[in-house]
């Protein structure tokens, strides 16, 4: 370890102390779980599976209710899985439960996740009346071929009528996950899927490339070579293909693989439809997550839930896969690593604010390499620079993130 | 127990690699009765981890078991094991002089080969008397009487006779033990005479210091005598005398002329009791040494680095050790721009450079990196002198350079009919000079060719075993130098020259040699960021080149939840890779690449 490094590991004061917290509620449930997912989530083995996890996320939310009171709520995210799965009464009894323990005012970004072969009329109105103000739904593709063969449940149709239905139903902050680099996709039926989205005129759209991972059945697919992915090329066309068509149109990408309608940098003013809660971990920012395998970050203390359904609902909060008070340097890593994300980067003086020491005297030597190599750029910025990945950087951040670590 | 010397038997046995020499030798030890067969481990002499994995004999070890033959006397056997690969002629050398007779193993199916003619010869010049044994006769292809003939014809020795065994089966072995017995002459030498043994090899022990083999010829040594070391004059006082058992040793009285066994004395470095040495009684030298062996010197030169370059003082310790054992193993430091500090070794072949960095990788747990090996060429100069070049980084400025020369060996290869136009093609494609061709049947030839011996390093064994299907067998001694036209093959990765990867080459082939090693870099180095050009030139002058092309895309799927640490395990993973690599200039090079070289001629 450096002298810097030694330094830096004394210091234990930290500065940031915001009063700010969001919530992610986890529901690991699934119609059927597609072929190249590796999170935690699975078909329920029947109904009474919702309600008896559903008391134990309100049990969990109790045991922190201490922690959250008093603070304020900026978001909370229902992810999975597939939360629409479950009964809405469920969904309404946990943000209850949130009120109850933590004021949420109007402002405040309430999202779930939705797959679009999962919803009806009634449901939404459910969810429009207990609060959700943001949804996020699970396209992925608007070619009925590739959704078969990514597993979907859903079809084309359904994706069009579901975001209708919560357009009309009264939720105008939508945003809408598709995927790149998928068994059968074509520059052209690349296309089809974006003219199909934008024309949705969502505010916010998601644009992941297919990752094949370790464990999925797509994995074994691949390994015996029967998956017809796009090969590597064509894949790093269909990802910019993606980039360049969003950013043609009103989208301005703002993250590695998001999109919104936003005026610009900070815009207070204007329209901003980035999505808050995402924003807040890459910014560092505390958040709880409760569920199975949900991850936390109260200051510098991280935990993990279990991801063993069973010892989870047993002692709610209890049993953990990961339960550490964050080094200096990890933290300073993370914050290098979740702030180059975004296309803004970061603040200079914002490192200085975090971790009391100046970032060249950590990082100016790395820094530099990458403003040579043309990965990033640094640029004053009124009183203070901003430093953030140009685009052929963020096309290969993993390259030049893994340069933060120690 | 009857030890006078017409009693005892100093033998080893001799073969082509896998004739059975190392299963006999384990039958020998097992019919002898000093070890029970639950007490076998398979192959006892091999007690080398990686011996066993290979399957094949790397020290020469000794053992002394008690025969009872069936005349119902006692027999003492000390058996010394002989590596079987051409690489080790040496080592075979040093344990020939320690024996008075040998036994050949010939696979009754296979017939003579040319390691089989190679160790006989070599047993010859040390005057020893070899019998043969025809061995896997169990085998459904064996004709031992065939072979026997050939044993006959080609090599010149009685072999009608001959015990015919499987050492696997365990059949026939009674009849080698008696044929040892009454064909293996009882040691000459007068126990009363000077003291004067034969260092044969040595070992380091933590506890016991320098463990001197010996064969004694003259005299009587025993704890407390004082002892000279004939070649540097040093004098000690022995502290134990005693003979091998197998894989450990037992202290005994004394050892008399005949005697194979060990002696101890406060020796702390090996170098001291040089392999080869004769030791003789301080008080009553004997008047000349033994002829003791030509020293040899190491054909093939690499360089071998940490791939982390703390463990530089833990490689040079290492390999200080090995040295201790393996005195044909030299090495001296150098230093590469690309790999920092490391050191130029010398090896006896391409199998004893890969035994030896396998040794020092898994026993000495160093990770390394190796450069392509090379032969020592001479490079006459214009002043007039000449220099040994072993780093190809050393050589001269063209201008400097008057002529060069090349090591040469002359080969003998013996190959069925069937494949004799493959092999003179290969040996045609090596730039080999035929020097003879002698049918020693219908079906087996015997070649005999002159070839380079930078040819014959890298690969030319495979390529041999390939294009006959196993069926040719191969030998070579070193002839000489020869006058070549040779240049040196520069390598630039991202425009910066790269020492470690320069090799000198036929001047006809640089410009194959050269395209084909770019190829392969191109696919050992990673992409980076950037787009890294590979050349290779000769003089300055490019002559091929390769673009390792830039990562374009590079990214992680959704970042789901907030589960930051598992993202974080990712680049971690990513981080680690990269720490596996030499930093050349902005370019991370994997250590895999600098062997690239030797993998020119793979498909």
């Amino acid at each position: 370890m450096t002298p810097v490094m030694e330094q830096a590991k004394k210091e234990t004061e930290k500065p940031k102390k915001s009063n700010d917290i969001s919530i992610y509620v986890h529901i690991p449930f699934c119609v059927r779980k597609c072929p190249y997912c590796d999170f935690n989530s699975g078909v329920p083995s029947s109904e009474d599976t919702f309600f008896y996890y559903t008391d134990a996320i309100l049990k969990e939310l109790d045991l922190n209710s201490e922690l959250l009171a008093g603070r304020k709520l900026v978001s909370v995210y229902i992810g999975g899985g597939t939360p629409s799965v479950m009964p809405s009464m469920c969904m309404g009894r946990i943000l209850d439960r949130i009120s109850d323990i933590i004021h949420v005012d109007d402002d405040t970004e309430i999202t779930m996740e939705v797959n679009p072969g999962t919803v009806n009329k009634y449901k939404i109105n459910d969810y429009v009346k207990m609060g959700i103000n943001r949804i996020s739904l699970g396209g992925q593709s608007a070619v009925d071929e590739e959704l078969r063969a990514l597993g979907r449940i859903h079809t084309a149709k359904d994706l069009k009528e579901a975001f209708d239905m919560f357009y009309w139903g009264g939720i105008d902050n939508i945003s809408v996950d598709i995927m790149t680099s998928i068994p059968y996709q074509t520059p052209d039926s690349l296309i089809t899927t974006l003219d199909t989205v934008t024309g949705l005129h969502p505010r916010h759209i998601s644009a992941y490339s297919l990752i094949i991972e370790q464990g999925t059945p797509f994995y074994d697919k691949y390994m015996y070579g029967n998956l017809a992915l796009p090969s590597e090329e064509d894949s790093y066309y269909l990802y910019k293909l993606a980039q360049q068509y969003l950013t043609s149109k009103d989208y301005k990408r703002y993250e590695i693989s998001n999109y919104a309608i936003y005026d610009g940098k900070g815009a207070s003013s204007g329209k901003d439809f980035r999505c808050v809660h995402n924003l807040r971990y890459w910014s560092r920012g505390d958040y709880l997550g409760v569920g199975l395998s949900a991850a936390s970050l109260i200051g510098d203390h991280r935990f993990t839930n279990t991801n063993e359904l069973e010892s989870y609902v047993s002692a709610p909060g209890r049993f953990r896969s990961e339960d550490m008070i964050l080094q200096t340097t990890d933290a300073m890593a993370e914050f290098m690593f979740l702030g180059l994300r975004k296309t803004d980067g970061f603040m200079i003086s914002d490192f200085e604010r975090d971790f009391g020491m100046p970032i060249d005297e950590v990082y100016g030597a790395v820094m530099r390499r990458h403003i040579d190599a043309g990965v990033a750029e640094r640029v004053k910025e009124e009183d203070d620079e901003r430093f953030y990945l140009t685009d052929t950087g963020l096309d290969v951040s993993n390259q030049v993130m893994c340069e933060y670590l120690f | 127990m009857n030890s006078s010397q017409d009693h005892i038997r100093n033998f080893c046995i001799i073969a082509h690699i896998d004739h059975g020499k190392s299963t006999l030798a384990d039958r020998i030890l097992e019919k002898t009765g000093l070890l029970t067969e639950r007490e076998m481990q398979d192959q006892v002499l091999d007690n080398m981890d990686l011996e066993r994995e290979r399957g094949i004999t790397i020290k020469s070890q000794a053992v002394r078991t008690v025969y009872t033959a069936k005349n119902g006397e006692e027999y003492i056997f000390n058996l010394i094991d002989t590596p079987g690969h051409v690489d080790f002629n040496y080592e075979v050398s040093r344990s020939l002089a320690a024996c008075d007779g040998a036994v050949l193993v010939v696979d009754s199916s296979q017939g003579v080969e040319a390691q089989t003619l190679a160790n006989v010869y070599l047993a010859m010049d040390h005057d020893l008397d070899v019998f043969p044994v025809l061995n896997k006769i169990d085998l459904p292809s064996a004709d031992p009487e065939r072979v026997a003939e050939e044993i006959e014809d080609v090599i010149g020795i009685e072999a009608m006779d001959a015990p015919r065994i499987s050492a696997k089966a365990g059949t026939g072995i009674d009849e080698v033990l008696e044929s040892i017995v009454y064909k293996i002459p009882s040691p000459k030498g007068s126990p009363d005479e000077p003291l004067k043994c034969l260092i044969f090899d040595s070992l380091y022990d933590s506890y016991k210091g320098v463990i001197v083999f010996i064969r004694v010829f003259d005299g009587t040594v025993k704890a407390g005598d004082r002892i000279k070391f004939m070649a540097n004059g040093m004098e000690e006082e022995i502290i134990e005398t005693g003979c091998f058992g197998a894989g450990r040793f037992i202290p005994c009285e004394e050892l008399s002329a005949g005697a194979v066994g060990y002696i101890t004395a406060s020796i702390k470095d090996v170098r001291e009791a040089r392999v080869g040495d004769t030791v003789t009684s301080a008080g009553r030298p004997c008047l000349e040494a033994l002829p003791g062996y030509k020293k040899v010197n190491p054909m093939v030169y690499c360089g071998v680095y940490p791939a982390d370059t703390r463990d530089y003082p833990n490689l040079r310790e290492a390999l200080e050790k090995l040295q201790l054992n393996d005195a044909s193993l030299t090495f001296e430091p150098e230093t590469s721009l690309a790999l920092g500090f490391g050191f130029r070794c010398g090896f006896l072949g391409l199998l004893h450079l890969d035994i030896v960095v396998e040794r020092l990788e898994r026993e000495y747990d160093l990770d390394l990196v190796t450069t392509a090996p090379g032969v020592v060429y001479r490079v006459y100069k214009t002043d007039g002198t000449m220099i040994e070049l072993t780093n190809p980084s050393n050589l001269p400025e063209p201008s400097e350079i008057d002529y060069m020369e090349e090591p040469v060996v002359s080969a003998e290869i013996m190959v069925s009919s069937e494949y004799l136009g493959a092999i003179i093609g290969l040996c045609q494609e090596r730039r080999g000079i035929q020097t003879g061709m002698e049918y020693l049947e219908e079906t087996r030839v015997l070649l005999k060719y002159d070839l380079p011996l930078n040819e014959i390093i890298y690969d030319f064994f495979d390529a041999l075993k390939s294009r006959s299907r196993g069926y040719a067998s191969f030998d070579y001694e070193m002839k000489g130098y020869v006058r070549s036209e040779l240049v040196k093959l520069d390598i630039l990765i991202n425009k910066e020259y790269v020492d470690a990867l320069s090799f000198i080459v036929f001047k006809g082939s640089a410009y194959a040699r050269g395209s084909k090693m770019c190829e392969k870099l191109k696919g050992e180095i990673p992409r980076h960021l950037f787009e890294i050009p590979i050349q290779a030139a000769v003089g300055g002058k490019v002559i091929a080149r390769e673009t390792v092309k830039a990562v374009r895309k590079d990214v992680l799927a959704k970042c789901y939840g907030g589960d930051i640490t598992r993202k974080k395990k990712l680049l971690e993973k990513q981080k680690e890779g990269k720490k596996r690599m030499r930093q050349i200039g902005s370019v991370e090079v994997p250590k895999e690449a600098f062997l690239s070289v030797l993998k020119l001629d793979e498909e």
